[in-house]
């Protein structure tokens, strides 16, 4: 078969896969009767089924572009810091003295910020730490270098010294940047890292990721595996300006992104907590929007109780 | 005196082993087929919107499922006859810089995705992702269902000429698929 008509064919297999989704019965009877003209149509239309069967991987796997509420085309620019704004300029002065830690040589401390708060954090060697709500980040006044998130996502605005590179640790797991900015988050799905600008190394001295802007690292831990995906490097920490971007994000880690970002506790049904979700989220808008038009993509109800959301599943017709 | 359904069913049974027998089965094996189908139909599945599409997806899927199963027993087999093969598939836990590399191969595909217009892109991840049909995108966008489905079909073109031209990378699952979901299992 010539690829013309290999491409043909594949066109045809994909209006039927198309057409008989939603179709009746003399839309199968006319597939049934082109199935019968040859069994290339049978296996052209076999082929467009597995596709299909991916597709849902590879198209969570794709960057989403900034989503948007189905009737609203306007971009997402206002920088509203609608949740923590006063909160921003927090300093490192009101951070928790802590001690040595037992650690030789160091003398750390804790910087932690509540649900829905964002704090701002300027290193003395001019480096900047941001918190994004219920995270915590211990740092160390004896290296200027150095930061561990313990809990939550921060974003890392470094200045690369070649002599000095800045090191982030997540648990085991340890970031080397090459200069740059980057977004790191930590939860029960494991360590999350984004890149805005430069080059940061995941594991120097394990897996030796080197990761580029809009270049996200996934890695769920234990023998899972690490994937690596794409996003819109202006997208990278961009809970910073009052929205949450996904790629494909289970929905039980969007629901805790929103719990830090909202401070409102939101729960998501058993039957949803694995499905998938890509786009990006304003925060900004109010709290009935947000949660409405979020349920609508997702096919979901959002459901108000008195100390936050729960996402539950909509009751579909039988199928 | 059957349900509703098993009514409609024997009036399209016949038609039913045709699409089976297209199919590539043999007659006794779509008649076993039919007669299973039969059967689930015995339980009360409230009422269905289009009785005779959703009889021949019921058939097709419950095809499916039997291809599959057949495939993954028949591989079983073969298995065991070699003595334990070195396949892709016993050993699981590839390194993780195997992984990295798998999920290069697929990139292309990603590639092709990301790169649709916003547009067949957003109805694209609606369709695969939301679990929306065409008519619910159509309703939202306030387009018609026509074009949604024109701009699916663009989408499947080019993630079918993606993976044409990737076939000679050994594939692997390194994205990890989503699960997918039935309509039974959202009904919390």
């Amino acid at each position: 078969m010539t690829n013309e008509a290999a491409e043909a064919l594949s066109d045809a297999a994909i209006g039927w896969h198309l057409r008989l989704a939603d179709g009746s019965g003399e839309d199968w009877e006319a597939f049934t009767a082109w199935l019968e003209q040859s069994p290339a149509h049978a296996s052209a239309y076999d082929a467009i089924e597995a596709l299909d069967a991916e597709a849902g991987a590879v198209v969570a796997a794709a960057v989403p572009p900034s989503l948007v509420a189905a009737n609203d085309d306007t971009p997402v620019r206002s920088r509203l810091w609608w949740f923590g704004g006063a909160a921003v300029a927090a300093s490192v002065a009101g951070a928790m003295l802590l001690g040595s830690q037992g650690l030789p040589g160091r003398e750390v401390y804790r910087i932690e910020s509540r649900p829905g708060q964002t704090r701002h954090v300027v290193l003395a060697s001019g480096d900047t730490i941001t918190l994004n709500g219920d995270s915590r980040v211990m740092l160390d006044r004896r290296n200027v270098r150095f930061a561990a998130l313990e809990r939550g996502e921060a974003s890392f605005g470094i200045t690369h010294d070649a002599a000095a590179p800045f090191l982030v640790e997540v648990g085991d797991d340890r970031i080397q940047d090459v200069g740059t900015e980057f977004n790191v988050a930590r939860g029960e799905d494991g360590v999350r890292v984004a890149v805005a600008k430069g080059v940061v190394v995941y594991n120097p001295g394990r897996e030796a990721v080197r990761l580029g802007a809009g270049q996200v690292l996934s890695d769920p831990g234990g023998d899972g595996a690490v994937v690596l995906t794409r996003v819109d490097p202006a997208n990278v920490g961009a809970w910073r300006s009052g929205r949450l971007s996904y790629d494909a994000a289970p929905l039980s880690q969007v629901a805790v992104d929103l719990s830090r970002a909202t401070g409102q506790r939101v729960r998501v049904a058993p039957a949803l907590a694995d499905r998938r979700f890509s786009g990006t989220i304003r925060i900004s808008a109010s709290r009935d929007v947000l949660f409405g038009d979020l349920a609508q993509m997702l096919g979901a109800e959002a459901r108000r109780e008195h100390d936050g959301w729960t996402l539950v599943a909509r009751p579909r017709a039988a199928q | 005196m059957g349900t509703q359904l098993q009514q409609t069913f024997l009036d399209l049974r016949s038609a039913l082993c045709r699409y089976l027998l297209a199919r590539g089965l043999a007659v006794a094996d779509a008649e076993d087929l039919l007669q299973d189908i039969f059967i689930k139909l015995g339980r009360d599945r409230g009422p269905v919107d289009e009785p005779r599409a959703y009889l021949y997806r019921m058939t097709h899927n419950l095809w499916l499922d039997q291809r599959r199963s057949t495939g993954r027993r028949m591989r079983r087999d073969d298995e065991w006859a070699g003595g334990g093969t070195d396949t892709a598939e016993s050993n699981p836990q590839p390194s993780s810089e195997q992984r990295l590399i798998a999920r290069e191969q697929l990139a292309a595909m990603v590639a092709a995705i990301t790169a649709l217009p916003v547009r067949t892109g957003d109805i694209f991840r609606r369709y695969r992702l939301g679990g929306q049909t065409q008519k619910a995108i159509a309703d939202a966008l306030g387009i018609s269902k026509s074009a949604v489905e024109k701009h699916l079909y663009r989408a499947f073109a080019v993630l079918a000429a993606a993976r044409a031209a990737c076939d000679e990378c050994p594939q692997d699952a390194t994205i990890a698929p989503p699960e997918r979901h039935s309509g039974r299992e959202d009904r919390a």
